[in-house]
């Protein structure tokens, strides 16, 4: 018998008083248990201070010792640590005056993001250790990326590029995936009390000094790049654990969807489904940035993609939910035959329905591929969606033949974040007179600020994205409104504080 | 005579309505973008704000947010000509957040005094 976390803590219904929203049935949960833990206790556990969905530290410790050992069976589920002592170390003299509400947004964020069957509990460092109770150890792994990312967001609103919180997050157990064997919580809370409070200086010494991994190394699968956990220079966290190398192939490890703004229609109303493959240390990495980075993954993650949209069609249906799905193809992909075959293959599951509510970017063709060879290229993924869009380079002004090749839109990725932006609205400007010359719609990805957002918008951007503008879901949601106003209305009480 | 923080990112503009300002008898401040204009609105504490909207690095409407959150009676006039899309939303948006006033770019001169004067005067009637 396999027995999860989740399993248990459905039984112990360890739930947080149900948020708006939540089921009638939800509503049944009993209310957190009060633990009786305050600040000001200082006894041995006095750093489990809070106890998040209302989890007694103590009794989760016993429960889950006592689950194992009675269970005899592999424990499903994972546990994971989010340190946010970087972003402590970053606010210095002023984090004691900030933590309070900030931790409360985190908690906020964590309350959103973690499922009935999650836990979490705030270790001072400040950390949280979380508990997922049904989740396979990379997905876990990719919610916390996307947690981490949401806080750095949080914390420090458009300055997200500058640090890594994200690069904080580590699984706990540090043992083999799969393996048998007893999760020593109260363990590994004493060690993250003792750890939140210095680096393992061997870590960073296998980082810096060891070659990267090679695919002996981790017993199969292609080559993964040594992750570089200083991240930006003068931002290194206080990393202390040990990271996880994980193995994921060249097969994405998961999907986020990324919200779309319509400028011109007030809405978001299409999602970009990216894939994302782990990498070392359980960051994630997704879209077109880690392909360019690992080209090989372009092929595989394009026909998970599409294998994925599918998927995602099927549950909007499912859930009476309507919203168009975007997606990337490279021209590596279309250009082999092996992996054009699969793709159009897994494309062909699409119904005609489906086909009407996906529109698909072609990246990689760059402007010396022959008008011809882009006109083959579009006719060969326009009978699966309803319009096919170009990714370019944002110096390109010339676009002589693409609109003829049935392309609607051409767009870019900016990767430019604050304290570079200066050259790049001129460029924006220039990017959409060129294109709107030849009838031809604009899109802008990855905006990391409100002023690029803002500017791009004003440059005359269809369509943008972007953290200002929505961070990226784990699956596709309705379409809504959205209006210049609610840029500025999402960050409205970070920009009035100062976000710190 | 008014000292006026001036922000705007385009340097011939800025310096165009320098010289204008400076013309009728006020003294002028400048910066080329929001996190510029807030350390000068920090140290040099003018008595009216002119910002431009779209910018890069910290855009004029979150500036805005921010300097009517810590001076809620200063005098802000937003101007902006929507950029290349000619996009007017931003203007009517800045006067939601709080702009005393806004001036749509292109403008001429008489425009930009005659609501300076205004910024002003209404900053010496807090009951307008």
């Amino acid at each position: 018998m396999v027995l999860g976390l989740g399993d248990w803590l459905k039984r112990r219904r360890m739930r947080a008083p149900p948020a708006e929203g939540d089921s009638v049935q939800d509503a049944a949960v009993p209310p957190p248990v009060d633990t009786g833990n305050q600040p000001e206790d200082r006894g041995p556990d006095a750093s489990i201070r809070h106890e998040g969905r209302g989890v007694d530290a103590a009794k989760l410790v016993d429960a889950v010792r006592r689950l194992v050992k009675d269970q005899k069976g592999r424990v499903g589920g994972a546990i994971h640590l989010i340190n946010l002592d970087v972003v402590r170390q970053r606010l210095g003299d002023r984090w004691p005056a900030v933590s309070d509400r900030l931790l409360a947004g985190i908690e906020i964020i964590l309350d959103r993001r973690l499922a009935a069957t999650d836990l979490y509990i705030r270790i001072e460092g400040p950390s949280y250790l979380i508990v997922f109770g049904e989740l396979d150890q990379e997905t876990a792994r990719l919610k916390c990326a996307l947690i981490g990312h949401e806080i750095e967001k949080h914390v420090f609103g458009d300055d997200v590029a500058e640090i890594a919180v994200r690069a904080s997050v580590f699984r706990l157990d540090g043992g083999d995936a799969g393996r048998q064997e007893e999760i020593d919580l109260l363990g590994m809370i004493n060690a993250l009390r003792a750890m939140s409070h210095q680096t393992v200086p061997g870590e960073r010494r296998r980082k810096t000094d060891a070659p990267a991994e090679t695919e002996g190394d981790r017993g199969g699968g292609p080559a993964l790049p040594a992750f570089d956990q200083t991240g930006p220079p003068g931002n290194r966290a206080n990393y202390v654990l040990v990271p996880i190398y994980q193995n994921t192939g060249t097969r994405p490890s998961s999907f986020v969807y990324r919200p779309i703004w319509h400028t011109r229609h007030d809405a978001i109303a299409t999602y970009l489904c990216q894939p994302v493959w782990l990498r070392s240390g359980g960051i994630g990495s997704s879209g077109e940035n880690y392909v360019e980075y690992q080209p090989a993954f372009a092929g595989e993650g394009d026909i998970a993609t599409i294998e994925e949209i599918c998927r995602s069609f099927r549950l909007l249906s499912a859930e009476r939910r309507r919203g168009l799905l975007s997606m990337s193809v490279h021209f590596e992909t279309l250009a082999r035959s092996a992996t054009r075959k699969e793709f159009m293959a897994a494309a062909a599951a699409l119904t005609p329905a489906e086909r009407r509510l996906l529109s698909v970017e072609l990246t990689g063709v760059d402007e010396t591929v022959p008008q011809t060879r882009l006109t083959e290229l579009v006719a060969a993924i326009q009978p699966f969606c309803r319009g096919v869009s170009l990714r370019c380079v944002l110096d390109r002004h010339r676009f002589f033949g693409v609109r003829e090749a049935r392309i609607y839109a051409v767009g870019v990725e900016i990767t430019v974040g604050r304290g570079a932006e200066a050259g790049i609205f001129a460029k924006l400007d220039a990017f959409a007179a060129a294109a709107e010359n030849v009838g031809l719609r604009t899109y802008a990805h990855g905006l990391r600020t409100r002023s690029l957002t803002s500017g791009a918008i004003a440059a005359g951007f269809h369509y943008v994205d972007g953290d200002p503008v929505a961070t990226p879901l784990d699956r596709p949601s309705n379409a809504y409104r959205y209006r210049l106003v609610d840029l500025y209305r999402a960050g409205l009480q970070e920009i009035k504080s100062g976000s710190p | 005579m008014s000292r006026i923080l001036l922000i705007e990112d385009d340097a011939v503009v800025r310096m165009t309505m320098a010289a204008m300002l400076a013309d009728a008898g006020h003294s002028i401040v400048e910066a080329q973008n929001g996190i510029e204009g807030m350390a000068e609105m920090r140290r040099r504490r003018p008595e009216l704000v002119i910002v431009d909207l779209i910018m890069p690095e910290q855009d004029g409407i979150e500036t805005l947010i921010k300097l009517r959150a810590d001076h809620p009676d200063l005098p802000i006039l937003a101007m902006s000509g929507g950029g290349r899309a000619r996009n007017l939303d931003f203007l009517t948006l800045a006067a939601g957040f709080g702009a005393t006033r806004t001036l749509l770019k292109p403008f001429a001169p008489p425009s930009l005094l005659a609501l300076v004067d205004e910024c002003l005067t209404a900053a010496r009637r807090p009951d307008e």
